[in-house]
């Protein structure tokens, strides 16, 4: 009879803790449950923020490769500028400098066509001498006009 | 003691049997969360660079040639963009054709950022050209070990006609004599697409790695490229790229 009393209340004592067990352990997963729950929408959360910084990174980067082909494009337009100007600067050059030969040589031709005039004002050494480099200056003069000219048309 | 007395009359009870005797809880479980889990393997790199750009499009240049003007000083102004890429912090690779009779090369990476360029150094038996940079580039090439393998994949990285950074993609569809210079030996061809611009672009394989450099294409819109064995070998050979020779005439 002592016995079985003692069972009984070993039973009993041992089906109260684990109970109690039970109910910490439900308790226990339920807290768990609802952490889990907040980190998979916290997931959700961040998984859709990473995609959406994803397509922001990518629109970063075209524009990145967009505004890097506007600047060379540009570039290219300010060299492109810069040599015309250049080029034009030089032909304007050129074209002077021939001018100016070809002016010297007409100026050189009408003194010494004036000269022809009156040869006995002259010794004919001296006067053959000066045609001979007018000549000289109205061949230089002609071919870098020549030259020019063949310049402009390539 | 309790525990001891009730076994004792269960086993009296169940005449010396053997009885699972319900036991106390131990001590009681309060961290379920392990400090340690397995931790899966990504199914993606991604971008990994420090903008997020791929090494492919970091690895590239764009150049452009502003021409020498004629011996006369009056015309013969040009003005030709290609492309190119680094081999080296200050390093890159571009065509012969791309740097020749230059007055001066503009560089630009692919963000738009300009790079100085101070030595070219052109090779004489391939279209290839070295040129250095004071300032270091963004990140550089590596060279594959090998020639790609008839229908390999390969990727085109450069400026098409000038234009935007693009990646075009491919196939190594055989190799030929050179078109253009019969001393480099064979050539391989590909059914990328390039446009004048493209000259001196990286080819690269499915790891990234370089596998050749675009240099021509025919009417049939295959393009043709140096092979990485080639532009190894000059590498190596310290007399293969001498000094690009200086205008005469400077603009």
């Amino acid at each position: 009879m002592l016995a079985l009393g003692g069972t009984t209340t070993y039973l009993y004592r041992t089906s109260q803790a684990w109970e109690a067990r039970a109910a910490q352990y439900e308790a226990d997963s339920l807290a768990l449950g609802a952490d889990l729950s907040t980190t998979r929408q916290d997931l959700d959360g961040s998984r859709a923020e990473l995609e959406a910084v994803r397509e922001q990174l990518s629109t970063a980067q075209e524009r990145i490769v967009a505004l890097a082909d506007e600047k060379a494009q540009v570039g290219d337009d300010r060299e492109a500028q810069r040599l015309v100007a250049d080029y034009q600067a030089r032909v304007s050059d050129a074209a002077g400098r021939v001018a100016s030969a070809l002016d010297e040589c007409v100026q050189a031709q009408d003194t010494l066509i004036e000269a022809l005039g009156t040869p006995e004002l002259y010794d004919q050494v001296a006067l053959d001498e000066f045609a001979t480099q007018v000549a000289d200056l109205c061949t230089a003069a002609t071919e870098a006009n020549d030259a020019l000219q063949t310049e402009l048309g390539q | 003691m309790l525990r001891a007395v009730a076994a004792a009359s269960v086993l009296a009870l169940a005449g010396c049997a053997s009885v699972d005797i319900p036991r106390m809880p131990g001590p009681a479980v309060t961290d379920f969360v392990p400090t340690a889990v397995p931790v899966a393997a990504p199914t993606s790199v991604g971008n990994l660079s420090p903008d997020g750009f791929q090494e492919a499009q970091r690895m590239a240049v764009r150049i452009r040639n502003v021409g020498c003007i004629s011996s006369t000083g009056i015309t013969g102004y040009t003005l030709s963009t290609g492309s190119g890429f680094a081999i080296g912090p200050t390093t890159l690779i571009t065509n012969r054709h791309v740097v020749a009779d230059s007055a001066e090369l503009q560089v630009s990476t692919y963000d738009g950022r300009d790079v100085s360029a101070t030595a070219t150094s052109t090779a004489a038996i391939a279209d290839l050209a070295v040129v250095r940079t004071t300032q270091p580039l963004p990140t550089y090439a590596s060279l594959a070990a090998d020639d790609p393998a008839l229908g390999d994949e390969v990727t085109v990285v450069g400026y098409p006609d000038g234009g935007p950074l693009t990646l075009t993609r491919g196939r190594v569809i055989g190799s030929t004599t050179d078109p253009l210079n019969e001393n480099l030996g064979q050539v391989l061809v590909t059914d990328a697409a390039v446009e004048p611009g493209s000259s001196g672009s990286a080819v690269l394989d499915s790891a990234g790695q370089v596998v050749g450099v675009v240099y021509a294409k025919n009417a049939s819109d295959q393009s043709f490229i140096v092979p990485v064995t080639t532009l190894r070998t000059l590498l190596e050979d310290d007399g293969s790229f001498v000094d690009a020779p200086a205008c005469s005439s400077l603009p």
